[in-house]
């Protein structure tokens, strides 16, 4: 990843992350207010609510404390006091709680006999299923009616008259009606859930446009049990048609809870701010995302042209282009950087050609030192054999002859021994390109193991020659005779490194398409420098060795686009491994093949 | 003069005082022709003893419930009271109508055509001059006194459409729930009293009563339900009758055993004593006592636990539904607490008001003549269900009443009384009953105050 996209991407994920940051603390922010309001709002409901409750209590007690002062009460009671007829009030409690504005009015005689019932009014002359107890304030109670249980705020009140007492139950429903009637912030609603015996159902809800009672079931479950309990309930696909709903017990005169307030507030607007929020934040991040990227690029091409002007100039050098330099337009950091690429590489530059230089006069020494060294050798015999040939002039003639003839002989020797080192230093100069054709390498290392298998064997101390060849690596394209020279030099390597004799692995196997030739001795081995020196011309351990052998190796297999090298440990013996690509590219035989 | 003839003297002398004094007053309780009569009623409709005062049937049924002549001078019955021949009363004219005794006669067949088609009754009905043939299949042993009903009286339409009768008074204008009658002088059994009759129906029992208190009526309906409070305030009541028979019908088949626990579920003596305060009887019959005197041997049975005990027997569901009229209030309160003396045996009934479409629905059903035979037919037909008689004997409507009753899809609860109550113009009201509010006899004082 360049630079410049780099760049751009961190200014991308610094601007998002940071609108991200923004949009989420205002939405939590904006969520925490709301709650608040929201908590607020139910709490100022539940107010309300107490409110026209208490109202209800004392409209519902004054109601019975009037209705207990009516003539027509008190002559109920002093019928039922002294057996006169009650069925003539069985239509009383009706139109008495008519007048007096309540839903609920039973007239019950001292022994808990129902004489008239304005809810109920076929209740007539069943006794109460209850002991008659009186209520001290209005309380909320569950009535029953002909349909079923309703929710009420219930009173009672004794008329006593001589004799007798007469009981007024009375009081007022709680229901969709008493609901309505709460003014209510916009956005919120109530119900109220009758708890019965019979269990929840949607018929226990009071009010009007009630959620499922599925869906309130967790929370009445807690409700239930005195525990005041919030939840968010989505009443449609539609994620703003998602709710709180406060659940508040509401407990009858024994504690009991009788009915559980539902205080439902709206989360759209929430919601609708959330969704507002994360439209501003979206739209924010896309113009950030959008100046990021413009910023990045002028920023990019700002900083970043330098730093690619000076990865150009790194590659041109890399490429052997050592005067490549760095334009320097500009005074800071990236200024002083080029200028100091610049220096290095005019220092690189001038270290270079000093050290070609000492590197062509360590050469020239070398090759000297050498020189001197391998023409010294036959010189000095020269040297001596020409002097004694100079000092046999004063012999007899039948001994200067002698002396002469093997003077001469040993001359010609020597003159044989320069033109041979001559000679190799001339094949060395002019070593010949490579005639690839199609040859077998195993087929080759068994004509080395031929020649010097039987020679190896007859030495004083003998070496025996083994190959271990792979049939799969066979055939190949080489040049059968440089590559022959190849391996005899590694053989007679290896027999000079055993000068106590010992064994030479010649093997071949394949590997992909490469062909792989091993060359292994058992001799003395070579310390690490020794190995890592090994293939440089003119190096050589023995005694009297070019040090050009393995240099021309090592040009005979790179000729042929394959790699020598060698793994050895001093004492452990010494192998030479030769990789070589089966088929050599656009070789002759294969444009014949093609052909 | 002695003392006694002093005395007696003086005692004469106040005789004829007193006498002298009362001369007005005897005057004023002579009868007399004219005024008029402000009836109010409940119902939809003119009540049935206002439609016969124009209409005329071929019988009558009279206090005792015998069968009396009507238009019908005479009448017969043969082959075992399947051919009934009828003779009609010579000389009678449709108010307004030129008409002659065939006419008369061809006008009660197709009347009576008319009434039989209303009851399902497959007949065959022909007039031939001052007769009238009727000719059933089966024997129709109350056919005569069946008669008597309303739905089979005579009547014709002038030229304006407004019917026409022969009854002693004459339409004289309908608007509305308004209706004035006015008297036939020719009327075949003699003038009425008052000279007209206006008829304003369609009045609440609160409404009726305001009027009659302010004078603005003399003749209002009592229903049982205000009976009590109308005795209280003494009122001048009619007399007092069991008119009306409360029934629970089954609209759909269920089990006898269920029925029959349904039936001894409910406790009739406080449906009775509470919701109509003891304006009554309660019943296990459909003919109130006093027309049969054999409903001791059709008992109400309360009984609780054998009615447990037939549910427990028969299973089954439990949950039924009860319609009643949905005008009727006191019907409402009988439905509601008879549903909750069901719950006490396990019984849901849901009270519905509707008529249709029930399982079981509460029928108030007016007895309207003191003829048993033709009473239970009438009842019968009311409640859709036919009746067969072998003959108009008590026995043998005894027996049809029991046959109708003892498969408990007919549950007959309560005998109502009903009543009329008068305000003081009218006199010689006496005879009055539910089923005559306004005998031939009453007249109308005009010289007490009335308002209009």
């Amino acid at each position: 990843m360049s630079f410049r996209q780099r760049l751009l991407l961190s200014m991308a994920v610094m601007v998002t992350a940071a609108v991200a940051a923004v949009a989420w603390f205002t939405a939590v922010r904006a969520r925490v207010a709301f709650e608040q309001v929201d908590h607020q709002r139910t709490a100022a409901i539940v107010g309300q609510f107490r409110e026209e409750f208490t109202a209800r209590q004392a409209a519902v007690a004054e109601a019975l404390e009037r209705l207990a002062r009516t003539e027509s009460v008190e002559r109920i009671a002093f019928e039922a006091a002294h057996g006169g007829d009650t069925s003539l009030y069985v239509r009383e409690a009706r139109s008495l709680a008519g007048e007096q504005q309540l839903d609920y009015l039973d007239l019950v005689s001292a022994d808990g006999t129902i004489l008239s019932s304005a809810e109920w009014p076929a209740h007539f002359s069943y006794k109460l299923t209850q002991a008659v107890t009186m209520h001290g304030a209005p309380a909320l109670d569950r009535v029953e009616i002909a349909d079923g249980v309703e929710l009420g705020l219930v009173a009672s009140r004794a008329v006593t008259v001589p004799d007798g007492v007469l009981y007024l139950y009375g009081g007022k429903r709680l229901n969709a009606a008493f609901l309505k009637e709460l003014s209510l912030p916009a956005g919120a609603r109530v119900w109220m859930v009758q708890v019965g015996s019979v269990g929840l159902t949607q018929a226990s809800i009071v009010g009007e446009a009630a959620p499922a009672i599925d869906l309130l079931r967790p929370l009445l479950a807690d409700a239930v049990t005195g525990k005041e309990s919030s939840a968010a309930i989505a009443t449609s696909s539609n994620p703003l048609d998602r709710m709180t709903v406060q659940a508040i017990p509401l407990r009858d005169e024994q504690g009991a809870v009788s009915a559980v307030l539902l205080v439902e507030t709206s989360r759209r607007p929430l919601l609708e701010l959330e969704r507002q929020i994360k439209a501003v934040a979206l739209a924010t991040a896309g113009v950030g995302l959008l100046l990021s990227i413009l910023l990045a690029l002028w920023i990019s091409a700002r900083f970043s042209r330098p730093v690619e002007q000076l990865a150009a100039a790194s590659r041109e050098i890399a490429a052997g282009n050592w005067n490549a330099r760095v334009n320097v337009q500009s005074r800071d950091e990236f200024g002083e950087l080029g200028e100091t690429f610049n220096s290095m590489t005019s220092q690189l530059t001038a270290q270079r050609d000093k050290l070609v230089q000492a590197e062509r006069v360590a050469a020239w020494r070398e090759l000297a030192r050498r020189l001197a060294h391998e023409l010294k050798n036959p010189l000095f015999p020269l040297q001596i054999t020409v002097e004694n040939l100079m000092r046999a002039r004063a012999l007899p003639e039948r001994e200067f002859d002698e002396v002469f003839e093997e003077s001469t002989s040993t001359l010609l020797e020597e003159l044989a021994h320069l033109k041979a080192i001559i000679g190799r230093f001339s094949d060395f100069s002019r070593m010949p390109k490579p005639q690839v054709l199609k040859m077998n390498v195993n087929a080759l290392l068994n004509r080395v193991m031929t020649l010097h298998a039987a020679q190896l064997a007859q030495a004083a101390k003998p070496v025996r020659l083994e190959t271990r060849l792979d049939e799969r690596a066979g055939e190949m394209e080489a040049d059968e005779e440089l590559l022959y020279r190849v391996v005899s030099n590694l053989v007679l390597n290896a027999v000079d490194a055993m000068p106590e004799g010992g064994t030479i692995t010649m093997a071949t196997h394949a590997e992909g398409d490469e062909v792989v030739i091993e060359v292994r001795d058992s001799g003395v081995g070579m310390t690490p420098e020794e190995s890592a020196r090994l293939f440089t011309p003119y190096y050589t351990t023995k005694q009297h060795g070019t040090g050009l052998g393995l240099a021309i190796a090592q040009s005979v297999v790179s000729d042929h686009h394959g790699t020598i090298t060698v793994e050895s440990a001093a004492g452990q013996g010494s192998a030479f491994v030769i990789r070589l690509p089966r088929w050599q590219p656009q070789s002759a035989v294969q444009a014949e093949a093609t052909r | 003069m002695s003392r006694w003839a002093a005395i007696s003297r003086s005692g004469a002398a106040v005789l004829a005082g007193l006498l002298l004094l009362q001369a007005p007053a005897l005057g004023r309780v002579r009868p007399h022709y004219g005024g008029e009569v402000r009836i109010e009623s409940s119902g939809a409709e003119a009540p049935d003893f206002v439609k016969l005062l124009v209409t005329e049937t071929l019988t009558y049924i009279d206090a005792r419930g015998n069968v009396v002549p009507g238009l019908a001078t005479s009448w017969q019955s043969q082959n075992g009271d399947r051919r009934w021949q009828f003779r009609i009363r010579e000389g009678v004219q449709l108010h307004g109508i030129e008409t002659d005794t065939p006419v008369t006669a061809a006008l009660a067949a197709e009347a009576i055509r008319g009434g039989l088609s209303r009851t399902g009754t497959a007949a065959r009905v022909h007039s031939a001059g001052t007769e009238v043939t009727v000719e059933f299949d089966a024997p129709m042993p109350q056919f005569a006194a069946q008669l008597a009903d309303v739905k089979f009286s005579v009547a014709g339409s002038d030229s304006h459409g407004i019917v026409t009768g022969s009854g002693p008074y004459a339409i004289q204008s309908i608007a509305g729930p308004r209706m004035t009658l006015a008297a036939n002088p020719d009327y075949w059994g003699g003038r009425h009293y008052p000279e007209t009759i206006t008829l304003l129906w369609g009045r609440s029992t609160r409404e009726q009563s305001l009027d009659l208190a302010a004078k603005r009526a003399d003749l209002i309906e009592v229903p049982p339900q205000e009976l009590h409070r109308a005795q209280q305030e003494r009122s001048r009541l009619s007399k007092i009758f069991s008119a009306e028979v409360v029934v629970l019908t089954a609209q759909r088949g269920t089990d006898a055993k269920l029925r029959q626990a349904l039936s001894e579920t409910i406790d009739r003596a406080a449906l009775l004593n509470f919701i109509f305060q003891k304006q009554g009887s309660i019943t296990g019959a459909l003919l109130p006592d006093w027309i049969t005197g054999y409903g001791a041997l059709l008992p109400a049975v309360h009984d609780l636990s054998h009615a447990r005990q037939l549910r427990a027997e028969v299973g089954g569901r439990a949950t039924f539904t009860l319609g009643y009229d949905t005008k009727d209030a006191e019907m409402q309160l009988l439905a509601e607490r008879i549903a909750l003396n069901a719950r006490e045996v396990g019984f849901t009934l849901q009270c519905l008001a509707r008529t249709t479409d029930v399982d079981w629905l509460l029928l108030r059903v007016p007895v309207q003549t003191a003829n048993p035979s033709a009473a239970l037919t009438e009842t019968a037909q009311s409640l859709h269900r036919s009746v067969e008689l072998n003959d108009a004997t008590l026995e043998s409507v005894f027996r049809a009443e029991r046959a109708l009753v003892a498969d408990y899809t007919l549950i007959p609860l309560l005998h109502l009384h009903h009543a009329w109550a008068a305000s003081d113009r009218l006199h010689d009201w006496s005879s009055a009953s539910p089923l005559d509010p306004l005998p031939a006899a009453t007249w109308v004082d005009n010289k007490v105050e009335s308002k209009p």
